[in-house]
């Protein structure tokens, strides 16, 4: 038998640090679970999981300051790059905010923090994924925890639905996305982004009644739209977006918080990655997708969040508006509209995992206390508490100087800049619905308290501190918006790929 | 750091009472004080101006906290500190009063900022901040059954075009970056470019409808009745006293001057508008029977002149403006907050059923008498003067204009004195619920008010010279336009790179 | 290119054809709809009524061991692969496959401690 030879794949492991620094935390918790009792030291894991987490964010500030980035592993499969690091860390503060307000939740136990980690690790690797079956491997590896943290509460029927009803169509998104793959694959003959730009460019433009390749032409563009289809129900893009109000609702808080940030910044990753790497050079009408893709979006978003009651719905729908956002400024295709799409989602993490923090301390678990309602007289009651969470809202309602206004100033600036004026208009007329939105529960904090309502629950002390830390993080990034600035710019700078794509 | 003062103060002010719990008095001893701080301030910057600060805050977008104390400004800023101090002197919030001191000064604060900022974005990020407290204190603090509705409102009215606001910005940003060499949002850069009318176009338009919301002018008006209706007498006097100035402001500072040929284009209309606003206001004032509604229209049509004024585009009419916009800011708000007296001892507010305060607050009704005076115009108190110079800069423009204009003064004189009528004097005496007094603090704060009515109806100079100069740089601006060449096309078509 | 796929299509379109035109043959020749008794809308089932719900309860154990075997199994395939190039892989192939043994063990050893094999639980 004669047999190729193989030779086994050079790994930089100092490259993939935070991700192995991820995956031995999660068997480190499974194994240490082994000899403990079941209902018992969960809070010794929790802070396991967190110190985990954080060794994985330390790595990745090292390779982010060291000079090794941009840098491929794997055979070029996998590329690390500032763009993946900053995101790698957005992904991070998601998954360890997650940890600590599930620490006190029944819904803690080993196997949520071990598929919180695997799921982290699926995006982190989603982000810097080089190669079409890398990236549908992060894709599932991110959502396959996902489906199961979402039952994760099975006294609750929502929970369960709101898993049911993710599984199903995220199964159902997974095979638009590997459809698309395989087109991109069968136009290209490789599986490399790389060799998957350079086929691109050489394909004529998309016309079914045009001379040359039309086959070629019309493959490529379908296995774009499927690709963006399959990118669109992870992002949570109109007309993709169905599942996102229910699971919101009925999946536990914590899960909700990690996956309403990890699942967009790993989608927002990849997608802006192909954007750079394949979509700009090709002959593909690209933009006209992704445009129209991004205005129903936001509109639709932002209108079907104004007669929401309950409070995780609505931030559902405003994680759908956001989504919009991100589509639209990757429409413009230069790196610097990525860096300013990875700038407003830094400052989205901020503020939706705040959001989503105060929901949690405030519900104490119950299903009665994420109704907005629950929230009137908030200020006189727990007046901090009050005050992170207007912070919290007004910055997404991008009310300047916080850090949410400077992420949208960032998007239009790129948009007018790119000449994208209907686009401009579109977010701007989004921004101004969801100030609508977010006034009410805005206006209920400061009205008069409800006699009736039951006490709230005490606030655990690292959830208060989370908080305090996000609250005065969006403050802060408003004040001195130059602090990240810095940071993003040399994402815009390095780019995501330049000296590696070869373009 | 003078230009920083009033602003910083008054942030201060805003913040103290979030750490003083539910201690009523406390929180107002602390409002009061920082806003008499403010004040002062503002007036030793009277004296000092013009003064600017540049302190560099985002470089790599052109972001600098600019801001200047200049003829423009350096009244308005006062205005702001004097009418927060009385707002707050005439507040009694003790159910929930650290949301209810900390807005109000907020709101001042915001309103100072806009005032001061000469970097667009700076004054944006003001303008846009300003209307979350109002937002709050119409809503939570609101006194008829549909505050939150009129909140609301207030919330559509002002955000909508002023989301639409920020784009018109950048896209003036990013039209004149070729011109400049980089992305400035500064003023001053900004206004050595030319760009081309198309541009300008939307851009004026874009501008102007944010700004005219905030005044307000018709028919952007409609949010004004149920706000000023529903809230408290002291919010509704911090929003036409204060509130309504950015806008006027900020139309003379930036939209003016920065886009003169559009200006220039759309002159004619906005004059059509002022002068229905004018008419209208004036209309409603005259027959309404609620006392606080004729106020508040009496606003919409006094600040209509005063639109008019600005919009007649020289420097007697800016000049006129500013003086007016300063004399409407002393005697609305003194007539929000005795109003606001009156409807609280007496229960109502309809005219129909007040009546005969004269006979039982005599020193009440004496102030009340001089602020009425002073807002319908009499030669001698701070009105007349105000009305003058607009007038005069308006004929200069169109005798049309202003002939109509001076027929809206007529009637002023008849609301106003038909408001004093109805409340102060006539047969039917109203039953007191509470008494009608004076309390030291009011009474001292009301004082300076009186003073400044009579002051600046003797000696306007003071308070126009200063802003001449301003006036007539704007004035020149809107003359030399038409004499460069426009560069910074900017398109709507998308362009692929 | 696309040419290649012409009889796929025409196989489709043919077995389109067929399943309506089945369909709308039998609603032009049948009866009219008000002439249909109930007993002819049921499914049949040799002439017997159904008398049960269909589906019937089975233990979701099944589904918890048939998940966990065919997990625990389809690793297994990540053997035959080394397997053949064990030699040429060396050390480092021996090391990759020792990780995952412990990886998976440490799973199956959880699964086990949280009673996933037992079934009378």
């Amino acid at each position: 038998m004669n047999l190729p030879l193989i030779v086994p794949p050079q790994v930089a492991f100092s490259l993939i640090s935070p991700d192995l620094a991820l995956l031995v935390t999660s068997v480190v918790i499974l194994a240490v679970a082994l000899f403990l009792a079941p209902e018992q030291g969960i809070r010794w894991l929790a802070w396991l999981a967190a110190a985990g987490i954080l060794v994985a964010a330390g790595s990745d500030v090292i390779l982010l300051l060291g000079s090794q980035l941009p840098a491929t592993t794997f055979s070029g499969s996998l590329v690390m790059d500032p763009l993946a690091e900053v995101l790698d860390l957005v992904i991070l503060a998601a998954a360890l905010l997650a940890v600590l307000l599930a620490a006190n939740r029944p819904e803690a136990s080993p196997d949520y923090l071990a598929l919180t980690l695997w799921s982290a690790i699926g995006m982190m690797v989603l982000v810097s994924a080089h190669d079409l079956i890398v990236l549908f491997l992060a894709v599932e590896v991110l959502s396959l925890p996902l489906y199961i943290l979402c039952a994760f509460r099975p006294d609750r029927p929502t929970s369960l639905e709101a898993a049911v009803k993710y599984f199903l169509l995220g199964a159902f998104s997974s095979g638009f996305l590997l459809y698309g793959l395989a087109l991109l694959f069968g136009v290209s003959g490789g599986t490399n982004l790389t060799q998957v730009a350079a086929a691109l460019a050489t394909v004529g433009s998309a016309s079914l009644f045009g001379h040359g390749a039309i086959g070629t032409a019309l493959i490529a563009e379908v296995g774009i739209g499927l690709v963006v289809v399959g990118l669109g129900f992870k992002l949570a893009a109109v007309p993709f977006h169905q599942w996102v109000p229910d699971v919101y609702e009925g999946a536990p808080t914590s899960v909700v918080t990690f996956m309403s940030v990890g699942t967009k910044v790993a989608a927002f990753g990849v997608l802006a990655r192909l954007v750079d790497t394949v979509f700009v050079g090709s002959a593909v009408d690209w933009q006209g997708l992704l445009s129209a893709l991004a205005v129903a979006t936001i509109l639709a978003g932002a209108v079907l969040a104004i007669p929401q009651q309950n409070f995780k719905r609505l931030l559902g729908y405003s994680g759908i508006l956001n989504a919009g956002y991100l589509v639209a400024v990757l429409v413009v295709g230069s790196q610097a509209a990525t860096a300013a799409g990875v700038y407003f989602l830094v400052t989205y993490a901020l503020m939706n995992l705040g959001a989503f923090a105060v929901i949690s301390a405030v519900s104490g678990g119950e299903m009665e206390g994420v109704m907005i309602r629950r929230y009137r007289g908030l200020f006189y009651q727990q007046p901090w508490t009050a005050v992170a969470m207007a912070v919290f809202l007004l910055s997404l309602a991008s009310i300047p100087p916080l850090a949410g206004f400077f992420g949208k100033l960032f998007i239009l600036q790129a948009l007018i800049s790119g000449h994208q004026l209907v686009l401009a208009l579109t977010v701007v007329a989004g921004t101004a619905i969801t100030l609508i939105v977010y006034g009410r529960p805005l206006l209920a904090m400061f009205s008069p308290p409800d006699p009736d309502s039951p006490p709230l629950p005490k606030m655990p002390m690292a959830v208060a501190t989370a908080i305090g830390c996000l609250a005065v993080a969006v403050v802060a990034v408003g004040l001195v918006p130059g602090a990240i600035v810095g940071l993003v710019h040399g994402v815009s700078q390095i780019g995501p790929l330049s000296g590696i794509s070869g373009r | 750091m003078l230009v920083l003062l009033p602003l910083i103060l008054l942030t201060l002010g805003a913040l103290a009472p979030l750490f003083l719990g539910r201690q009523a008095r406390a929180i107002r001893l602390v409002s009061l004080v920082f806003s008499a701080l403010a004040l002062v301030a503002a007036v030793v910057g009277i004296a000092q101006a013009p003064q600017q600060v540049n302190l560099p805050w985002l470089p790599a977008l052109g972001l600098s906290l600019s801001l200047q104390l200049d003829g423009l400004s350096m009244f308005l800023v006062a205005l702001t500190a004097l009418a927060t101090l009385a707002v707050v002197a005439f507040s009694d919030e003790t159910e929930r009063p650290a949301g209810y001191y900390s807005l109000i000064l907020l709101m001042a604060a915001t309103a100072v900022g806009t005032f001061l900022s000469t970097n667009l974005l700076v004054f944006y990020v003001f303008w846009e901040l300003m209307i979350i407290p109002g937002y709050l204190l119409i809503g939570t603090y609101g006194q008829g059954p549909d505050s939150r509705r009129a909140a609301l409102k207030f919330l559509v009215y002002s955000l909508v075009p002023s989301a639409f606001l920020l784009v018109a910005i950048v896209t003036l940003a990013v039209a004149a970056a070729p011109a400049i060499g980089h992305l400035s949002f500064n003023l001053d850069q900004l206004l050595a470019v030319h760009l081309p009318a198309a541009t300008q176009n939307w851009i004026f338009l874009l501008f102007a409808a944010s700004f005219m919301v905030k005044v307000p002018i018709w028919p952007l008006h409609a949010w004004m009745p149920d706000a000023y209706g529903e809230s408290r007498p002291q919010v509704a006097a911090m929003l036409s006293g204060v509130l309504s100035k950015t806008g006027l402001y900020a139309l003379i500072r930036f939209a003016f001057p920065l886009l003169p040929e559009a200006a220039r284009l759309f002159a004619p209309a906005l004059a059509v508008i002022a002068l229905i606003s004018i008419l209208y206001g004036a209309w409603i004032a005259l027959t309404h029977r609620d006392g606080r509604m004729v106020i508040a229209y009496s606003s919409l049509s006094h600040l209509g002149l005063v639109f008019l004024g600005v919009v007649a585009l020289n420097a007697l009419g800016l000049d006129g403006a500013v003086l007016q916009m300063l004399n409407h800011g002393i005697y609305a708000v003194a007539l929000f907050l005795l109003f606001g007296m009156v409807e609280e001892a007496a229960g109502t507010r309809l005219l129909a059923k007040l009546g005969g305060v004269a006979g039982r607050a005599a020193l009440f009704a004496g102030f009340l008498w001089i602020t009425v005076l002073a807002a319908l115009g009499l030669p001698g108190l701070n009105g007349f003067a105000g009305e003058f110079l607009l007038l005069l800069g308006i004929f200069r423009t169109s005798q049309v204009w202003a002939w109509i204009a001076i027929a809206a003064v007529i009637f002023s004189a008849a609301y106003f004195i038909r408001l004093f009528q109805l409340t102060a004097q006539g047969a039917t005496e109203v039953e007191l619920i509470r008494p009608l007094r004076l309390s030291p603090i009011r009474f001292a704060v009301l004082v300076p008010f009186v003073v400044l009515m009579v002051y600046i109806g003797f000696a306007p100079a003071q308070v126009t010279s200063r802003v001449q100069p301003v006036a007539q740089s704007i004035a020149r601006l809107e003359a030399r336009a038409a004499l460069t060449q426009p560069v910074g096309n900017y398109s709507w078509e998308a362009s692929r790179q | 290119m696309l040419t290649l796929y012409l009889p796929i299509v025409i196989y489709f379109t043919i077995s389109l054809l067929v399943c309506f035109g089945i369909m709308g043959a039998s609603r032009v020749i049948g009866r009219p709809k008000r002439q249909q008794s109930v007993a002819k809308l049921q499914p049949y089932e040799s002439g017997i009524v159904p008398e049960v719900q269909l589906g019937p309860k089975f233990s979701i154990k099944f589904y918890l061991v048939a998940m966990l075997f065919l997990i625990f199994d389809v690793e297994a395939v990540s053997f035959y692969p080394w397997a053949v190039l064990m030699r040429q892989l060396r050390l480092y192939g021996l090391a990759e496959m020792g990780l995952f043994i412990l990886v998976l063990g440490i799973g199956y050893a959880y699964v086990w401690k949280r009673g996933g094999f037992q079934w009378d639980r």
